[in-house]
């Protein structure tokens, strides 16, 4: 689809050049979202492969509350799988059903995770959660490194050097056919062959043009010279709706010379922020690739989308959004919520309060060196602040105090008032113990508390306790279950 | 020629896409043989040229202010650039030298709509040119585009801009065809008509997509501009889609209007702004488009002065408003400029400055940056532009330091630093009008922006902006300090 017939599918106004066409929104229609509040743990894989996972459910659930698992069934990085053999490979969980995956390049041994032997790790979930009145969503998300598996390398993203990539911030091409026929592939698998209660896909990534700036938390040692993506079928689509491809790489070459010299303390002689305001004016093709890049994410979700719900109409679809909407004013502008609920039964913004804090330091370690290097760091946390709407602790201190909760009630309104008018339900995640590095502020049972109600007082219309339950303390997870049962949220359990 | 080409022309890098050509470049001015005198230049209004006190007038601004060049607003339709009251009844303004109607070939301008009846017809370029030879003074036209199109000329509406809607604007198109062969014209009318010690052009502009978001000192437009024919000719040449630059233009201006109505968008401000770019990166080449189409003129003028007179130097007077806008600052890239430039004259008024930045805050507070209060907007601008001023309460009162001139030249003068000497002489507040309430300047205030001119490597100075607007003992000032440099 060019950019002229993706445009005319949609409806006029701002949002029109990224958002998806009436063909999306009619699939959308029979089925919404769960009834009642959605109160899931997000985990790991492994502790589905437990013999005794059944009594974990009960424990979970009458500790919690809990009335949904949402397992990491397909990555290959360890700590998603949970375990962490030498020779560790990852994969699918579940059983990959070659009949689905006529699209790609990869075979079964490409994707199926040998790390517990033949257990059909999908299967075993759902039969353990279906009696106990809880529901298990395949939880899908894009991993931060290409897996050591040759065909993988076909599938990713090539910067503007011609380079191919292997880890974040690229990832797989999302314009790559065999890419979106995996992908399109393994949620018609889970779809069909499993009695999943619904599916959550998502990609930590964005453009390449704030990929470039380092305009991410962990950013501050990104290359600026790996931008993407540029691969045959990037330029392809560029052409066909009218990019001049060669004008969009020498502009990312010119950004990656801004970036290294601000890196070099070398500060352009008219100041950081009209320097890249320069290179957009000489090459506004650079934006032109940023909305292809982020117009190409957005389609592969409403193909997603459209492909679960071909064969299950009620089936609940969402997307996990990355915690860098949290800090960069940039990449906000890349999840428009609002453009998002034509294909959308839920999102589930990352909203980890306790680890914002360092994340959002170093955010700001991240751009200082360009577009906004005119400013001290500390002046410039304050200004993304107001930019972001926040009131938090100053740079000195925000590293050990993290975010507060009044940061999870603005961001679960923002996303609440954004899908406004549809069907979409917000389910943030919050954060129960997401690793921090040494230093950092820790989370409480009181923080846990504040971040649940703070959810709930914001609109959600139900939570994720995240990230991983293998990363959980006991008493912050006791903790988050208190305030689902404060409020009244909590599920009952089912006698088995 | 499409961008393309202009692309081909040029050196690589960065600067391609905005600057002018290496037949531009090559061409330069004759070096000056041995040392030159300081440029201490004077702009002034018409009326005092045509009146009898012509001698005594250029013998005081030597006297005083060591001028060497005089700077007359020559072809102007605004009365204070005439030197008589506003809303004169009557005033038509325009050339008031004589136009020669065989360099204006390209236009649909006639005579009459040229020239100016005021002063009874006299040539006053004609006139004033042997008489401040006699003072050792040069005499540079000072063609500044007018901020209001010429009621009594209906003929300039058809060069005039059309807004994204439609609307025909008051202000000249770039890219119209009768507009350049009419300026082109003006600059080669001048250079062979005339003794000139050379010329210098200005358009206090920007590109309509920063006026549309209000990122002015006057709190620019609200339409962004221009769809002109001509513009939309050019642009699908270069491959932009009118339609959605078009469309683009209509949210920037939906995302102003709320703005200014005092809602805040769910998402920000800055993020709503920085989407509508994303969503529309035709606008931003609508821009560059716009941009480019004022380096192309500036490059053709400057190519038709030295078609007629490789030695005549011709340079371009810098809007103040680079000075508060971190945007316009993009572009207006000296490293550009300098290919087609021998002097730039940056305006620096520092006195001024502190309502013009004052007023810029607020206006950008109440768009891109509304996230922020407007002092803290303003605090924002100081560290983009890498100023150390008076804070938002203030600064109108106190006006911008002596420092922000020397910050100013410096950064003028390395951007232009190459292989051929591109002369930055910069505008200096000799009383620039300002509204009651505000900061006024004086002797000392004067002396330390003469200074700091030189301090920042200027190699001359224009005294400004109007003779006629100046305290005597402010242009003693300025003397005094050109005097103890050395300079007078």
């Amino acid at each position: 689809m060019n950019r002229r017939e993706f445009v005319r599918l949609t409806a006029a106004g701002a949002g029109a050049a990224l958002a998806p066409g009436p063909l999306l929104r009619a699939a959308a229609d029979p089925a919404r979202p769960v009834a009642g509040p959605l109160i899931g743990l997000a985990t790991a894989a492994e502790p589905l492969a437990r013999p005794d996972y059944g009594r974990l459910l009960d424990n979970l659930q009458s500790r919690t509350g809990a009335n949904a698992i949402f397992p990491f069934i397909y990555s290959h990085i360890a700590e998603r799988a949970g375990v962490f053999p030498a020779n560790f490979r990852g994969g699918n969980y579940a059983i990959p059903h070659m009949q689905y995956y006529r699209d790609t390049i990869l075979t079964y041994e490409d994707m199926r995770g040998p790390e517990f032997g033949d257990k059909d790790l999908l299967a075993l979930a759902i039969a353990a959660g279906k009696p106990r009145g809880i529901k298990t969503f395949a939880w899908i998300i894009e991993d931060n490194r290409r897996p050591a598996i040759p065909h993988w390398a076909q599938l990713y993203e090539v910067d503007f050097h011609g380079r191919r990539t292997d880890r974040h911030p690229s990832g797989p091409c999302n314009n790559n056919p065999y890419y979106r026929g995996y992908l399109l592939g393994l949620v018609e698998d889970y779809t069909r062959s499993y009695d999943i209660d619904g599916l959550m896909w998502g990609s930590e990534r964005q453009g390449g043009l704030l990929n470039a700036l380092g305009a991410y938390h962990n950013g501050a040692g990104s290359d600026p010279g790996k931008a993407t993506c540029f691969c045959e079928f990037c330029q392809k689509k560029g052409r066909d709706v009218g990019i001049d491809v060669e004008r969009a790489r020498r502009g990312f070459g010119e950004l990656e010379g801004y970036v290294r010299a601000g890196r070099a303390k070398q500060r352009p002689r008219d100041g950081y922020f009209t320097a890249f305001w320069r290179i957009l004016l000489n090459y506004p093709e650079l934006l032109a690739w940023e909305n292809l890049w982020v117009r190409s994410r957005h389609e592969l979700q409403a193909e997603l989308y459209r492909r679960i719900k071909s064969i299950k109409p009620a089936l609940p679809v969402g997307w996990h959004i990355w915690h860098n909407v949290s800090f960069c004013p940039f990449h906000r502008a890349e999840e428009d919520y609002a453009g998002m609920t034509p294909f959308s039964d839920f999102i589930r913004p990352v909203l980890y309060s306790n680890c914002a804090g360092e994340r959002m330091r170093s955010f700001v370690d991240s751009v200082h060196g360009n577009v906004l290097g005119d400013l001290p760091p500390d002046e410039m946390l304050e200004v993304l602040y107001r930019q972001l709407n926040y009131r938090e602790a100053p740079y000195d201190r925000v590293f050990a105090a993290g975010f507060s909760a009044d940061y999870v009630e603005r961001e679960t309104r923002r996303a609440v008032t954004g899908v406004a008018g549809s069907s979409t339900q917000v389910w943030p995640g919050i954060d129960i113990d997401v690793p921090v590095p040494p230093g950092a502020s820790h989370c409480t049972p009181e923080s846990v508390r504040a971040t649940v109600q703070a959810v709930f007082r914001g609109g959600g219309q139900g939570v994720l306790l995240s990230r991983n339950f293998l990363e959980m303390k006991p008493e912050n997870l006791t903790a988050a279950g208190a305030a689902i049962r404060d409020l009244g949220l909590a599920s009952t359990p089912r006698p088995i | 020629m499409n961008r393309r080409d202009f692309i081909r022309t040029t050196a690589a890098g960065a600067a391609a896409t905005l600057a002018g050509s290496k037949l531009l470049s090559g061409q330069t001015a004759a070096a000056p043989a041995g040392p030159r005198p300081t440029m201490v230049a004077m702009p002034i209004c018409i009326a005092p040229l045509a009146g009898p006190d012509l001698d005594h007038i250029l013998g005081d601004m030597k006297e005083r202010g060591g001028v060497t060049a005089l700077f007359p607003f020559m072809y102007s339709h605004e009365e204070h650039r005439a030197g008589v009251p506003e809303r004169s009844p009557g005033f038509r303004g325009g050339n008031y030298a004589t136009p020669h109607l065989q360099y204006y070939k390209g236009s649909i301008l006639s005579y009459e709509d040229m020239k100016a009846p005021e002063f009874g017809g006299v040539d006053i370029l004609a006139r004033v040119i042997p008489v401040a030879a006699k003072h050792g003074i040069k005499v540079f036209p000072f063609v500044l585009e007018d901020n209001h199109s010429p009621a009594a000329v209906p003929v300039w509406k058809k060069l005039a801009e059309v807004d994204f809607n439609g609307k025909v604007t008051a202000l000249p198109c770039k890219h119209n065809p009768f507009y350049r062969a009419w300026l082109g014209g003006l600059v080669e009318d001048y250079a062979r008509s005339y003794e000139i010690g050379g010329m210098m052009w200005g358009a206090e502009r920007q590109s309509g997509i920063l006026n549309s978001l209000g990122l002015a000192m006057g709190g620019g437009a609200p339409a962004a501009t221009c769809f002109c024919e001509f513009c939309q000719k050019r642009a699908k040449a270069d491959g932009i889609d009118v339609a959605r630059a078009r469309l683009g233009c209509g949210e920037i201006e939906k995302f102003m209007k709320a703005s200014r109505a005092g809602q805040h968008p769910r998402d920000g401000h800055f993020t709503t702004f920085w989407r509508i770019l994303l969503n529309y990166p035709e606008v931003i080449a609508w821009e560059n488009l716009w941009v480019r189409g004022r380096h192309e003129i500036q490059a053709e003028l400057y190519q038709r002065m030295k078609s007629v007179n490789p030695a005549l130097p011709i340079g371009w007077h810098i809007w103040q408003n680079v000075s508060f806008s971190p945007f316009q600052r993009a572009e207006e890239d000296y490293g550009l400029i300098k290919q087609y430039s021998d002097f730039i004259r940056p305006a620096v008024y520092n006195n001024v400055a502190g309502e013009r930045i004052h007023a810029f805050a607020n206006s950008a507070h109440g768009g891109v940056f509304g996230d922020l209060s407007a002092d803290e907007a303003l605090t924002l601008m100081y560290r983009l532009l890498g100023y150390d001023e008076a804070p938002y309460a203030k600064v109108s009162q106190t006006g911008l330091s002596a420092g922000y001139v020397e910050r100013e030249t410096r950064r003028a003068v390395e951007g232009l630093a190459g292989a051929r000497l591109v002369e930055v002489w910069p505008g200096i507040d000799i009383d620039v009008p300002v509204p009651p309430g505000v900061s006024h300047c004086t002797p000392e205030g004067v002396k330390a922006a003469v200074k700091a001119v030189f301090a920042g490597g200027g190699t001359g100075i224009i005294l400004s902006r109007n003779y006629v607007e100046m305290k005597p003992e402010n242009l003693s000032a300025a003397g005094d300090a050109l005097r103890e440099l050395g300079r007078a």
